[in-house]
């Protein structure tokens, strides 16, 4: 079935436009009508469901390759559905505009303010939270958040810096470096991290230049830091640290373009009590390709 | 955000008092910590601002390692900030054997006022562990206006499930 056949009032109440044709014959996949066999292959769908907890669809992540994952129960579903769409069928103009199309539902455009650092070095750490500190200032709504603002920051910074760095071979340069040690990327390359919020929303991410996410290894991670809850020496991959940006998230995008460059992407909502942060239900969205 | 600084005495009650400050990340090194603990070995989080991925593993490969070293060691962890009482839910080994949390921090909201505080909850005042049974007093507090309240900031079930 299509988006479409699931949510037809949703799409009756949309323009006539090629996005709206885009949306409406997409797959979806639904958690609360349909059973998931292991054999199901759901790469072009996007699957829908009231609630579905986060373990519940990391597996069909790793055992049916879902990408992206849209909660029915949300107060945006149009605007999510929009997001997935996009991700799944248009990665690349996702990946050149990410903050216009996260921004898309947002009219006050005009009201949003953007903070953005560039780093390529473990040196850059203490500039690039003092930064953000200035950010949060005296923001009511982002102080309230100020804690998982920095989580969120911190391992994107790290990830930027100690995950994606690849040679030519594909093997990760400082994966294996202890965390304290002093790294810089080789050769003139940039990372970016930023946060930009409206009066509603905030989004904060990182784009690294490597383009080196492997979809199915972090995937596996991610399922195993939800699903065990457990730290190991062998634990240096990306995973856990996806599991505390995603536990203080609504939606985290990663879009990888092979061998060019990765987005990851948090979106959390402003003014609301931490306990609606918590309670609200996760989604995901990735594509690399 | 301050850097990382650990210490350590020997506290009126004779227990080990390790009081643990800033950001438990990367650089939160514990070998510093005398080997040699009291009975019982009293963690206070109170001045801890901040944990990422990093920090967590750091700490829980090291108090693995002390509580397998002295298996008959006791722990308190006391004035445990939201981002401590999330780990101790979340990540096996956070919290070693032979621990009790003996404070921890609730942050408070008032959704009508859009006014935020912390309250310490402290055990055998808010809660008491009595023969594996805990029983927890979740009070609101007045808020500065006279209809309304503050509540508790946390999804209960998931943020006092450490105590079960």
């Amino acid at each position: 079935m299509t988006l479409l056949d699931y949510f037809p009032e949703t799409f009756e109440k949309l323009e006539e436009s090629a996005l709206k044709g885009l949306m409406s014959h997409i797959e979806a996949f639904n958690f609360d009508k349909e059973e998931l066999e292991e054999s199901t292959d759901l790469t072009q769908r996007i699957a829908v469901g009231d609630h579905i907890q986060t373990a519940t669809f990391l597996k069909a992540f790793v055992d049916n390759k879902l990408n992206n994952v849209v909660q029915t129960s949300n107060d945006d579903l149009t605007y999510e559905l929009f997001i997935a769409s996009i991700i799944l069928k248009k990665p690349k103009l996702f990946l050149n505009n990410p903050l216009t199309i996260l921004n898309s539902q947002d009219d006050s455009s005009s009201a949003m303010r953007v903070w953005q650092e560039n780093f390529n070095s473990t040196d850059h750490k203490e500039q690039v939270l003092e930064s953000i500190h200035k950010f949060i200032g005296r923001n009511k709504s982002m102080n309230r958040l100020a804690d998982n603002i920095l989580i969120v920051i911190d391992e994107l910074f790290s990830n930027a810096l100690f995950n994606a760095p690849v040679d030519d071979d594909g093997y990760r340069i400082f994966k294996n470096m202890q965390r304290n040690s002093h790294i810089r990327y080789p050769g003139s390359k940039n990372a970016k991290i930023f946060a930009v919020h409206t009066s509603d929303d905030l989004f904060i991410g990182a784009v690294d230049p490597w383009g080196s996410v492997d979809r199915d290894e972090i995937c596996q991670s991610l399922y195993k830091a939800y699903s065990e809850g457990k730290v190991d020496e062998s634990s240096k991959g990306a995973g856990f640290g996806l599991r505390m940006m995603l536990d203080r998230s609504r939606s985290i995008y990663l879009m990888c373009e092979k061998g060019k460059r990765t987005l990851t992407c948090c979106h959390m909502r402003l003014n609301i009590s931490l306990k609606k942060v918590e309670n609200v239900p996760k989604q995901l969205h990735i594509n690399c390709f | 955000m301050s850097g990382f600084k650990v210490t350590c005495k020997i506290d009126d009650n004779m227990k080990t008092r390790i009081h643990l400050d800033g950001a438990m990340d990367e650089h939160s090194d514990y070998s510093s910590i005398e080997t040699k603990f009291t009975d019982t070995v009293v963690f206070d989080f109170d001045n801890i601002e901040h944990i990422n991925s990093t920090g967590i593993k750091h700490w829980v490969h090291w108090v693995a390692k002390v509580s397998e070293s002295n298996p008959d060691l006791k722990f308190y962890f006391v004035n445990c900030p939201k981002p401590i009482v999330d780990q101790i839910n979340m990540v096996d080994g956070f919290l070693p054997p032979n621990s009790t949390v003996k404070s921890f921090k609730v942050p408070y909201f008032c959704e009508v006022c859009d006014k935020d505080m912390t309250c310490t909850f402290v055990l055998g005042r808010e809660y008491n562990l009595e023969d594996g049974k805990v029983s927890l007093s979740i009070s609101n507090n007045r808020c500065d206006r006279g209809d309304c309240e503050m509540e508790p900031d946390v999804v209960e079930q998931k943020y006092f499930r450490f105590l079960k």
